[in-house]
């Protein structure tokens, strides 16, 4: 099954803001006594797929150097929303974890299950210590675990979700989520905003 | 402050002049030198410091945090909303999986693109996208509403800005001279570079990094030599901006304190693209700050103290040196379960005691950590003293002159733990007494690997008629070469030192030429290309022979 789903322009977006559903983030910014409001006119668009993955068994490190061994954190009832990031990355990872760092407010009370894991692809460069501060910087909770590891097993870990593009600077916006760990995944390509995200996440996950 | 330019000597001049503007230090030459405006234009430096500040750091008129919306409709702000952090430094822009990043330097912008190019040259200079020149106004509009020049949507990754007018005037001057011209130390004929030598350097070790840097250079003179006519042979035309290398080789004398002052000397006598290799054991401060001072790539000097801390832009080197052993070590000790009473031994000054220091903030295990401060030389009764007790590891951060006698003492033989940096690189098997328990923190693969993957350095050597003094220094001179030659081959003739900084990111984990570190990569705004170590036994003189304790630790 691969379905395009492209999103509307934001000012179609912010129109909808009024019924409630779509909470578009403000985009009137006002500074030095001026006052721009900034129309979208680029497309978001992204792909959804629905897949299976044999999950390698390896052992990572979280932020706090504690080792996480991947199957055993998947292997959960919970719902889980995961992406591959490196933190000096400038273009693509700052707008994943953004829309990352949006979805638990707007999934309210039913984030309270949701895991989220963000697995760095640059593991030389991401030590525990720089995931922890990076996580701080983009204000990750609780529930939203970093995780890095050896180069060979991140490698591993790319190629069996398919995401591997021989280099870190080919990567491309990736997110996965998975209802339980008896279920597949659903495979997001692309960027998709956080309204469009939990909009999958509640189909991939109904209440 | 307006302030006119008419011509060259005046660019040359005021490179070394610092502008203070709004309370920040611009290196204003530098601006200019790297972004020269047109012949004689009125320069309005505090709006190009404005400009500067929207493009870098992604901060306004006020020093406010900018405000944008990106792509998935996520507000950006600060760092990840400075132009830089996509289009880098230079403008030239960059490419991550899918999406590029469109050059936004002045000619760029400039320039107009009419015909959909499908030669490979062409496309190297233009790009492929379709559209008028960009005028200020365009660009504005480009900035805030994300419609190209042409009336088509941008991408959908180009945040959309809300900038005040006196802010889009700035970042619009900013950007019409960005990387408009070449930075200095790049003419029509040659590319100038600099190897820096602090004081004490031994000649032998000079002469082991200048052998390799000359006859690299020399290879290279012999191959532009009639590159523009053999451009006029259909078979030989390659798109590629011929410079003759020159190498210019800056001792250092003297106190530390007198070396800005003379790198200062050497620049206005002969401005250089770029500083390569360098070679020395004091801290590397002075040169560091020169470097970013006058935004001059510095690239993998071979030093025990490079700078760790405070703003990098311009500085590569091969690693964080001796602080990265003394993690590593931590690391590998804490892994290691209970060692009981660790000793470290190191000179009050250089870089045993950055080390020391470092595995005492790097150790969080409850651990005691006992330090010996060894001052004249090393005594019989230093080392009776050191071993007295009997410590389950022994860290000696210690050259190889401080040694002699430290590996073979009478009785007890705990875990001895070395540093290679300390120890140039040179493996201590004649120290090592049979009996000793002597462990090195090592960055290379342990052999036979090593030797399998410098064999192409060693052949290199080999045919240059020069013969393996120093094998560190000459592998990792090869290396630094090498990336130096892809990189000035990359960016063809967009001589911007930023772009030349951005590129060797790029290419250093892709390198061909082997340096002797098992694994090096880099990646936007990464300045240390190894960024682990692994810990090896040492067995003694008669087995010479290293053997792998650990793997590649990443602390």
């Amino acid at each position: 099954m691969n379905i395009r789903v492209q999103s509307l322009g934001l000012a179609l977006a912010a129109a909808c803001v009024a019924g409630g559903a779509l909470g578009a983030p403000a985009v009137a910014l006002a500074h030095d006594g001026q006052s721009h409001t900034i129309p979208w006119p680029g497309k978001n668009d992204y792909q959804r797929s629905i897949r299976s993955y044999v999950i390698p068994d390896v052992v990572l490190a979280d932020a706090d150097g504690r080792p996480v061994r991947l199957r055993e954190l998947l292997a959960t009832d919970d719902p889980v929303m995961m992406n591959f990031v490196f933190t000096t990355c400038g273009t693509i990872c700052p707008v994943m974890v953004k829309v990352f760092a949006d979805v638990p407010s707007r999934l309210g009370a039913q984030s309270k299950s949701l895991r989220m894991i963000s697995i760095s692809i640059d593991p030389d460069n991401d030590t525990p210590a720089q995931l922890k501060a990076y996580a701080k910087s983009v204000g990750a909770g609780e529930r939203w675990k970093f995780l890095t590891g050896r180069v060979q097993d991140i490698k591993a870990l790319q190629l069996a979700f398919d995401s591997y593009r021989g280099d870190k600077m080919n990567h491309e916006p990736l997110t996965l989520m998975r209802h339980a760990s008896a279920r597949p995944w659903v495979r997001i390509d692309g960027f998709a905003n956080p309204d469009e995200l939990v909009r999958e996440y509640r189909k991939a996950v109904p209440q | 402050m307006p302030l006119r330019i008419g011509h060259l000597d005046v660019l040359r001049l005021s490179i070394l002049t610092l502008v203070a503007v709004g309370g920040q230090l611009l290196a204003a030459g530098t601006v200019f030198a790297q972004s020269p405006p047109a012949s004689d234009a009125v320069v309005d430096t505090a709006q190009l410091a404005l400009g500067q500040r929207i493009y870098r750091e992604g901060l306004g008129e006020a020093g406010q945090s900018l405000k944008a919306v990106g792509a998935a409709q996520t507000s950006l702000s600060a760092k990840d909303a400075a132009c830089a952090s996509c289009h880098r430094r230079s403008g030239y822009g960059a490419s991550e999986g899918k999406f590029v990043i469109r050059p936004i330097t002045g000619p760029a912008l400039r320039q107009e693109q009419t015909a959909e190019v499908q030669s490979v040259r062409g496309k190297a200079r233009l790009g492929v996208a379709l559209r008028p020149p960009y005028d200020e106004a365009l660009l504005a509009r480009a900035v805030r509403t994300g419609v190209d020049s042409s009336g088509k949507p941008l991408n959908a990754v180009m945040p959309r800005y809300a900038l005040g007018d006196a802010e889009m005037k700035a970042l619009s001057a900013y950007l019409f001279a960005l990387s408009a011209k070449p930075s200095p130390g790049v003419d029509e004929q040659e590319i100038h570079f600099a190897t820096v030598i602090q004081p004490g350097v031994a000649p032998e070790r000079k002469r082991a990094m200048l052998d390799v840097m000359q006859a690299f250079v020399r290879d290279k003179g012999a191959n532009v030599r009639s590159d523009e006519q053999r451009r006029e042979a259909a078979t030989m035309r390659m798109y590629r901006s011929y410079r003759k290398w020159v190498l210019h080789v800056w001792e250092l004398t003297g106190p530390s304190e007198s070396w800005d002052a003379q790198l200062q000397t050497f620049y206005a006598q002969q401005p250089v693209f770029a500083l390569i290799g360098g070679l020395g054991q004091a801290s590397w401060q002075p040169i560091h700050e020169f470097s970013e001072r006058l935004e001059i790539p510095s690239v993998f000097p071979q030093v025990e103290l490079p700078v760790l801390t405070g703003i990098n832009h311009y500085n590569f080197y091969f690693s964080r040196g001796v602080v990265l052993e003394a993690e590593v070590l931590a690391r590998f000790l804490r892994e290691l379960g209970d060692t009981g009473r660790i000793v470290q031994v190191y000179r009050r000054e250089g870089a045993g005691s950055a080390a020391a220091a470092a595995f005492r903030a790097a150790l969080t295990s409850g651990a005691t950590v006992e330090d010996q401060v060894l001052e004249g030389p090393a005594s019989e009764a230093f080392w009776q003293r050191v071993y007295a007790g009997n410590p389950g590891a022994l860290l000696l951060w210690l050259g190889a002159a401080d040694l002699a006698g430290a590996l073979a003492p009478s009785g007890a033989a705990p875990a001895v733990y070395l540093s290679s940096n300390l120890l140039s690189g040179r493996i201590p098997y004649a120290l090592v007494k049979p009996g000793a328990n002597a462990r090195l923190v090592y960055p290379s693969d342990p052999p036979p690997k090593r030797e399998a993957r410098l064999l192409r350095n060693k052949l290199w050597l080999h045919n240059k008629g020069i013969p393996i003094t120093d094998e560190v220094i000459q592998m990792n001179t090869q290396f630094t070469m090498t990336v130096v030659s892809d990189v000035v081959g990359h960016i063809m003739d967009s001589f911007s030192r930023d772009l030349f900084v951005e590129r060797i990111e790029h290419v250093v984990g892709q390198t061909p030429m082997s340096s002797v570190y098992q694994s090096v990569s880099l990646g936007p705004g990464q300045r240390f290309a190894a960024k682990g170590s692994s810990i090896v036994q040492v067995l003694d003189a008669d087995n010479k022979q290293l053997r792998p304790l650990s793997g590649w630790i990443v602390p």
